[in-house]
């Protein structure tokens, strides 16, 4: 434990005393200050929650995804082109300090880089009194995603920088392999269209991001990444250790290892999606499915979409989007898409020709050939205060829900309803609206 | 001290060492001679347990270098031959991180470590960036480190490689003022060296020992005055 603390402690030090530290901070806080500017202030993101504006951004990710490449590739990749490896492994450290230490070290150092990032809303606030969209428990949950990605980025670039002798290499592999993580569904969408695939789409970041950012803590994604910070943690000691002990631990003892590991982190990640736990960890409070809903998804029999089709920036799309959040993967069969207007031409296309729609921001839920489109009303205007459109938000949202779930029930019941009603026994008209005789009392 | 058995290590189709096998006894200095390419470096990485045999057995201090590398590396001290270190720290702050890693704590290492800095002729240097130091001075910060443990046994790669006379000599009056029984196992290519701080030299060439005794003895043996010329018969003759 001394010796982590130890060779941490160096690491820390000497990046702090690096001028490349503090520019690669100075980047990254213009950037993401930059895009986060733009968004709440100047492109009509009122109506967003911060914690949206913050993690939801694109040019957020990329810009994290580059300056933790950057930093993870160098923490084993300047010691092996310095020498000082040697000099470090023939010290009385073991493989399995000398990976944990490095870890530390990195995962320490991106988050300096990127926690003054997640401050902003925080001086939005402090600028804006009347912003009434931070809501302290939703960033602090996407603060814990942006440490667990970090925790991951920085074990990936140790792993790279052991696979490949120059560095630049290294932190391209890195770089790539967040971005397939992160952006995994959204370039599908670029590309060409395509619609999220449920069966593995609980291992896409995005939709963890869309989750977290909401305030819904689900133990699915915490276990994914904890098991693959765990699995990265075994591949990096077994890598350094491979390359000093060639001849006690050979090339398949250990791909075997690797393998087991795998397996092993895939089992844990089945069970906990068979058992999931879900939170909501915002101040909204705790909205736990309603059992209806789950009784009426297992009778469907084939999946069941729920597509959210809206500009981005819109206050309306907010409220939705946080509603069908805590749908996703409530069910195996429940598919969640939020599909953005203005970033997925091609997927907005394709959504409009199949369902003949005449409205910009909808909600559809489809089963097999039946659907239902649920238009969605624009709660936002310029003259509304922040407190009152956060009421009305929330308003929104619990009418949607409700909306959504009978939706649901429709799409998914194979024969529709058959009332029956009896006639020549005295009963009640329904066109009789006098007191206490028709059935026109009943709505009162 | 040190024992080793048989030991083989390859790279791929190059063999660096082919059959080794010897004994180094406590207190021993012994200096590894011969060509480039004769497998000094790769001999003293396996014994600093950087880098595990192929094949064979090692032991230092009754400790397997393989199994119990940990212990191993509590045992010794090692200068590589690169000049590896951060450039980026100060002096007496790369030293102290080096005597933490190794145990030293308190006034121990503040002793130790003062020590050390005069013994290597680093006094005026403590907080100088190690960046701006030239190759003689750090690679007196490197024996410095070597020795601030107090190894059993020390293990140094071409000590003087590319020093100046003064500098070979603040290395060699370092090494010569060591206290204690410690065998030293050191590389050179520098004969004088190997003639004045050795008690046995070891010449290998081509990943095998082709001689190993006293300067004296090999004079004898080969019937030359010199130890490059031991060398030269030994690797023209190819070992006798």
């Amino acid at each position: 434990m001394n010796a982590i603390r130890i060779l941490c402690r160096r690491d820390i030090r000497s990046w702090l005393s690096l001028p490349t530290f503090y520019l690669m901070g100075t980047l990254f806080l213009g950037v993401t200050g930059l895009s986060f500017w733009g968004f709440a202030v100047t492109m009509g993101g009122r109506g967003l929650l911060t914690t949206e504006i913050t993690f939801h951004g694109m040019v957020f990710w990329m810009a994290f995804l580059a300056m933790a490449s950057a930093v993870a590739v160098k923490l084993l990749g300047d010691e092996q082109e310095r020498g000082t490896m040697e000099v470090l492994l023939t010290s009385p450290v073991s493989e399995v300090q000398v990976v944990v230490a490095k870890f530390l070290a990195g995962l320490f150092l991106i988050l300096a880089l990127a926690v003054p990032a997640v401050l902003y809303p925080w001086m939005l606030k402090a600028l804006y009194p009347d912003w009434n969209g931070t809501d302290f428990r939703m960033w602090l949950a996407g603060c814990l995603l942006l440490g667990m990605l970090a925790g991951l980025m920085t074990l990936t670039g140790m792993f790279w920088s052991q696979m490949f002798r120059r560095q630049t290499a290294a932190s391209v592999a890195t770089f790539l392999t967040g971005t397939m993580i992160v952006f995994r569904g959204s370039l599908r969408s670029w590309i060409g269209g395509g619609e999220a695939d449920a069966s593995t789409g609980f291992v896409a970041v995005a939709s963890h991001v869309a989750s977290f950012s909401s305030g819904f803590v689900d133990s699915r994604f915490l276990v994914f990444y904890l098991s693959g910070i765990a699995a990265l943690l075994f591949l990096n000691i077994r890598l350094l250790q491979w390359a000093r002990y060639r001849r006690s631990s050979g090339g398949l003892n250990m791909a075997v290892s690797f393998l087991l590991v795998f397996i092993l982190a895939g089992f844990v990640n089945y069970l906990s999606v068979l058992h999931p736990v879900r939170m909501d960890v915002s101040s909204l409070g705790n909205s736990p499915l309603p059992t209806a809903l789950l009784k009426t998804l297992e009778r469907a029999k084939s999946p069941v979409r729920v597509i959210l089709l809206a500009p981005s920036g819109n206050s309306t799309a907010t409220a939705a989007r946080r509603v069908i959040e805590k749908y996703r993967f409530a069910h195996p069969l429940l598919q969640i898409e939020i599909v953005d207007q203005s970033t997925e031409l091609s997927r907005t296309r394709e959504l409009v020709d199949r369902y003949q729609l005449r409205e910009s921001t909808v909600l559809i839920v489809s089963c097999g050939n039946r659907y239902k489109i649920l238009p969605l009303r624009t709660i936002e205007h310029p003259s509304i205060r922040g407190d009152v459109l956060e009421q009305r938000r929330s308003t929104q949202g619990a009418l949607l829900e409700t909306e959504m779930i009978l939706a649901l029930r429709s799409v998914v019941q194979e024969k529709a309803p058959v009332v029956y009603s009896l006639t020549g026994h005295d009963e009640r008209s329904p066109s009789d609206f006098t007191d206490y005789k028709g059935y026109s009392e009943i709505p009162e | 001290m040190i024992e080793v058995e048989n030991i083989k290590q390859k790279f791929g189709r190059v063999t660096a060492l082919s059959g080794l096998s010897f004994q180094i006894n406590r207190g021993e200095a012994i200096a590894l001679v011969g060509p480039s390419g004769a497998g000094k470096t790769t001999l003293l990485r396996v014994l600093s347990t950087y880098m595990s045999p192929s094949s064979g057995k090692v032991l230092i201090g009754g400790q397997d270098v393989v199994s119990d590398s940990l212990r191993v590396r509590r045992l010794i001290g090692y200068m590589p031959e690169k000049d590896a270190i951060y450039p980026e720290m100060r002096v007496m702050e790369y030293l102290t991180f080096r005597a933490r890693l190794r145990g030293l704590y308190g006034r121990t290492r503040v002793k130790r470590l003062r020590e050390m800095i005069g013994r290597c002729g680093l006094a005026g240097l403590e907080r100088a960036l190690i960046g701006n130091l030239s190759k003689g001075e750090i690679r007196r910060v490197l024996l410095a480190d070597c020795l601030s443990g107090e190894p059993e046994v020390i293990l140094l790669d071409e000590p003087t490689l590319g020093l100046d006379p003064l500098n070979v000599e603040r290395i060699h009056a370092s090494i010569s003022s060591l206290e204690g029984n410690r065998t030293l196992v050191f590389s050179t290519h520098d004969m004088a060296e190997a003639e004045l701080l050795s008690s046995r030299v070891m010449i290998l060439c081509r990943g095998v020992v082709a001689a190993f005794a006293s300067p004296r003895e090999l004079f004898q043996q080969y019937g030359v005055p010199t130890l490059g010329d031991v060398v030269k018969a030994v690797v023209m003759g190819g070992g006798r």
